[in-house]
């Protein structure tokens, strides 16, 4: 098992590694200036070269990336040119709202779909089962910003029952907290929560054919746990897998719908540092993503081993 | 089951419905067209509370010496004031200095400030501190250093100091009122050894103090308890300040629907440069207000390519019918005028509309000929253009639209602002990019008339009455080359074309009393029922 975890986070190492460069590149090499953006539409060249010189931007490319990643080994992921702070408080700034958003969005999704997945499941082929699934197609289809939209134009503007847009902190207490969070993670958990949904009804479909189902029903089990202990249960590892990535989507920041509500997340983050061209954030961003991306699937590749002892990592260590 | 797939169907035909009666619920919204909010008396309301204002962009810097950016203007104007302000009409008026005077020469300027004016540090403003702001400004904006140039700054005693200038500059009292990248004054200790890219402390003269600027969300002003007012009517910029709230917050609020949600709510008070689409919904609802910003321009690459030919230039705007331009970047005629003017009319000291008879020429059978005799090939023009403006994109298709009408080739290269702002700098990539400019406060502060700036208008009949102007006493010396130099622009050089004027669109809630803009939302003045 230690070693196991071990060396799944070596292996985060040459991934990392090319994630920086390719980043690096790609970010260096699109035309745009923070400069620039600093002085504004109407600044002169010679007011924008003299504060590119100020900023280390005039520097050599490999030298400015040797000088980054010198930063990044020993922990520091830069300063931001236009926030003035160090690029790791920015983020843990910005992961707040987006890990409250992400929770609250993927449970919303879990607590819909799994009920509703279930139930098709066993009702294979009846109206109910069509009803949802065309309801699942349908949340799949929208495109989360226009229902975030919709719901705003609905129980914002219309209703009045929640705020437009913005974001409060945990320590401004519950419910305003949450009363911000609730329209962007409807928005964001209905295509996860159609996605799920549909996972698991296909999932629980295909266990609920298998022999020890078959079994478990002609010892006389009663329905319930037939279907939560024995099928489901079997049934939740493509589940599992489905939202775990759903997740580390979501904490890589769903970057429209934080636009749309105004949530100062890592996908507000992005989308603004790409537009100011702040590179040092760009590059500390993406490497944070890539981070927790590996460790989200790390997780979910535990709990694996959780679900279905043939894949305890005992095995893997032997 | 069925009972379950009935009620959602239920559910969901409400949701339609009420998505559709958003318009139901009729406000006593109107609008008013007040491009200069001229006099105004300070609403009679009682002081407290919080105002917010949603703001389209974070601001790149909250340093007014650093960023030519309106965002920074917006975010500025309630912390920083400077020595003279601009009224309605762009006049000089008082501000920090209660009053100053000219030499007959015009070359020596004597400013009086006004005594005991506190810094938010509590600190009084002094003479020292308006010299080392100045100073500090002019190195960093190349509008200072264009008007004032090698002028010299001389503390006479802590109220009084003195602006000496080796030649006589007709921008030089104008460009100390000017708001972009405006200069504003901060206390000596702060201003020396500050970094070209942001002061480290943010301390003013004006009616906020700066509480805390979280990024991406909001910035947070406070009432300012020991501020003291200039005299006089509120006017533009000049005149009495009061701030009437306790909190003021400018909330960036990127998304544009977000905006207009946020207003139509209550959520914010007054919204900045609403979408224009969503004009009448939000005037059935709350007050809108439209106001002077910018002039659209089309510039041509005069260093390189099938521009650098001014026949080329002015087949090219023989093409154009400027009306449909606009109202395709514009959406509707409330947010444009046409007006040959390089500056505004409202500018009295300086508009002009010599040289009209180029303006909007709308004449395409003369263009295809004049495209002849140029000895046009079939080329096609690059245009740059970006979506983040919208006026820059739709300008840019009609522009292509027009020019294919009459059998001339163009293609339009979209890309995001920032590598627009990169790639207008570099010849060999455009043949005309699109912009807006900003208000200048005398011709000479015309980016287009700068030989470096993007476009390279490197003209020596240009820069010989730009010269002319620059060393003029005043706008009346001045106007006679200003009206050959704006003729010589529209008709013989043409290095760009003004297509016209546009408006911003402001949005405010009716608890909002005394809201006024003028270049830019005016934070002061303003409170709530």
């Amino acid at each position: 098992m230690k070693v196991y975890l071990l060396k799944r986070i070596l292996s985060l190492i040459p991934v990392l590694l090319v994630v920086s460069v390719v980043v690096f590149m790609i970010i260096h090499l699109t035309p745009g200036d923070p400069a620039a953006v600093i002085l504004g539409p109407e600044a002169s060249e010679a007011d924008k070269e003299s504060l590119r010189e100020q900023l280390g931007l005039n520097l050599p490319l490999y030298q400015q990336y040797f000088s980054w990643m010198g930063g990044v080994v020993q922990g520091d992921l830069g300063t931001s040119i236009f926030m003035r702070k160090s690029v790791l408080s920015a983020i843990f700034d910005h992961l707040g709202p987006t890990l409250s958003l992400a929770i609250l969005s993927q449970l919303a999704a879990i607590l819909l779909a799994l009920p509703l997945g279930i139930m098709a499941a066993n009702r294979r082929g009846t109206l109910a089962d069509q009803t949802f699934m065309g309801i699942s197609l349908l949340g799949l289809s929208v495109p989360n910003f226009l229902l975030g939209l919709f719901l705003a134009i609905i129980f914002a503007v219309n209703l009045g029952w929640l705020p437009v847009a913005g974001y409060q902190p945990l320590s401004a207490g519950l419910w305003n907290h949450l009363k911000f969070l609730i329209l962007p993670a409807i928005a964001l958990g209905t295509a996860q929560a159609a996605l799920i949904a549909r996972m698991t009804r296909a999932s629980m479909l295909e266990t609920l054919n298998a022999n020890y189902v078959k079994t478990a029903r002609s010892k006389g089990l009663r329905e319930q746990i037939v279907i939560y202990k024995h099928t489901l249960k079997n049934a939740f590892i493509p589940i599992l897998t489905v939202i775990g990535q759903t997740f580390g989507t979501l904490v890589a920041g769903a970057v429209v719908t934080e636009t749309v509500f105004n949530i100062p997340g890592i996908g507000q983050l992005i989308i603004n540092s790409v537009e100011r061209r702040d590179y040092s954030v760009i590059q500390g961003t993406v490497l944070f993503i890539t981070v927790s991306y590996v460790f989200i699937n790390l997780i979910v590749d535990l709990l694996y081993g959780f679900l279905d002892p043939r894949v305890r990592l005992e095995n893997i260590d032997s | 089951m069925k009972k379950t797939g009935v009620l959602l169907i239920i559910l969901m035909l409400a949701i339609i419905i009420a998505a559709c009666s958003e318009n139901s619920s009729t406000g006593e919204g109107n609008s008013t067209n007040d491009n200069n909010s001229g006099n105004n008396e300070i609403p009679d309301v009682v002081v407290g509370g919080e105002l917010r204002i949603a703001l389209n962009t974070q601001p790149p810097s909250l340093d007014p010496h650093v960023s030519t950016a309106t965002a920074t203007r917006d975010a500025a104007r309630p912390i920083f004031e400077t020595l003279v302000s601009l009224n309605s009409n762009y006049e000089v008026m008082p501000m920090l200095a209660e009053r100053f005077e000219q030499s007959d020469d015009g070359l020596v300027t004597t400013f009086y400030l006004r005594e005991g004016v506190k810094f938010h540090n509590g600190k009084e403003m002094i003479a020292e501190d308006v010299v080392a702001s100045l100073e500090r400004w002019i190195t960093l904006s190349g509008r200072a250093r264009n008007a004032i140039g090698d002028g010299v700054f001389e503390i006479i005693n802590d109220y009084e100091l003195t602006l000496t200038l080796p030649e006589p500059s007709v921008g030089a009292l104008h460009v100390l009122g000017a708001q972009g990248q405006y200069g504003g004054i901060m206390p000596k200790e702060i201003v020396e050894n500050a970094p070209n890219d942001g002061v480290e402390e943010l301390i003013g003269t004006g009616p906020f103090e700066f509480v805390e600027w979280r990024q991406d969300q909001y910035i947070h002003y406070k009432r300012f308890e020991d501020y003291t007012s200039p005299e006089g009517t509120p006017d533009g910029l000049a005149g009495s300040r009061e701030a009437l709230v306790e909190d003021l917050y400018i909330d960036i609020v990127v998304d544009g629907s977000t905006r207009v949600n946020g207003v139509l709510t209550g959520q914010y008070d007054i919204g900045i440069a609403m979408p224009q689409d969503n004009f009448d919904q939000l005037n059935a609802q709350v007050h809108t207000e439209t106001a002077l910003a910018s002039g659209s321009a089309f510039l041509f690459n005069k260093k390189e390519g099938l521009l650098t030919d001014p026949e080329m230039r002015k087949a090219l705007n023989m093409a154009l019918d400027y009306d449909e331009i606009m109202l395709a970047g514009f959406a509707s005629p409330e947010f444009y005028r046409l007006s040959p003017g390089i500056m505004f009319p409202e500018q009295a000291d300086w508009y002009t509309d010599a040289g009209s008879d180029n303006y909007n020429p709308n004449d395409p059978e003369l263009a295809k000929q004049l495209f002849e005799e140029a000895g046009y090939n079939g080329e096609s023009f690059r245009i740059l253009a970006t979506r983040d403006y919208d006026y820059i994109y739709n300008t840019a298709v009609v522009v292509q639209a027009q020019l294919e009408r009459i059998g001339v080739n163009a293609e339009v290269d979209v890309v995001d602002w920032a590598t627009m702002v990169e790639l207008r700098s570099d010849p060999s990539k455009y043949d005309a990019f699109i912009t807006g400019f900003s208000t200048v406060t005398d011709p000479t502060q015309h980016l287009i008339f700068d030989p470096n700036w993007p476009g390279w208008n490197d003209d020596e009949y240009t820069s010989e009455l730009i010269e002319s102007i620059r060393k003029s006493a005043n706008p009346e010396e001045a106007y006679d080359y200003w009206e050959e130099l704006q003729r010589y622009t529209w008709e013989d050089h043409l290095p760009y074309i003004r297509f016209g004027d546009f408006y911003d669109l402001f949005a405010h809630t009716n608890d909002v009393v005394g809201f006024s803009v003028f270049e830019g939302v005016i934070p002061w003045n303003v409170g709530k029922k």
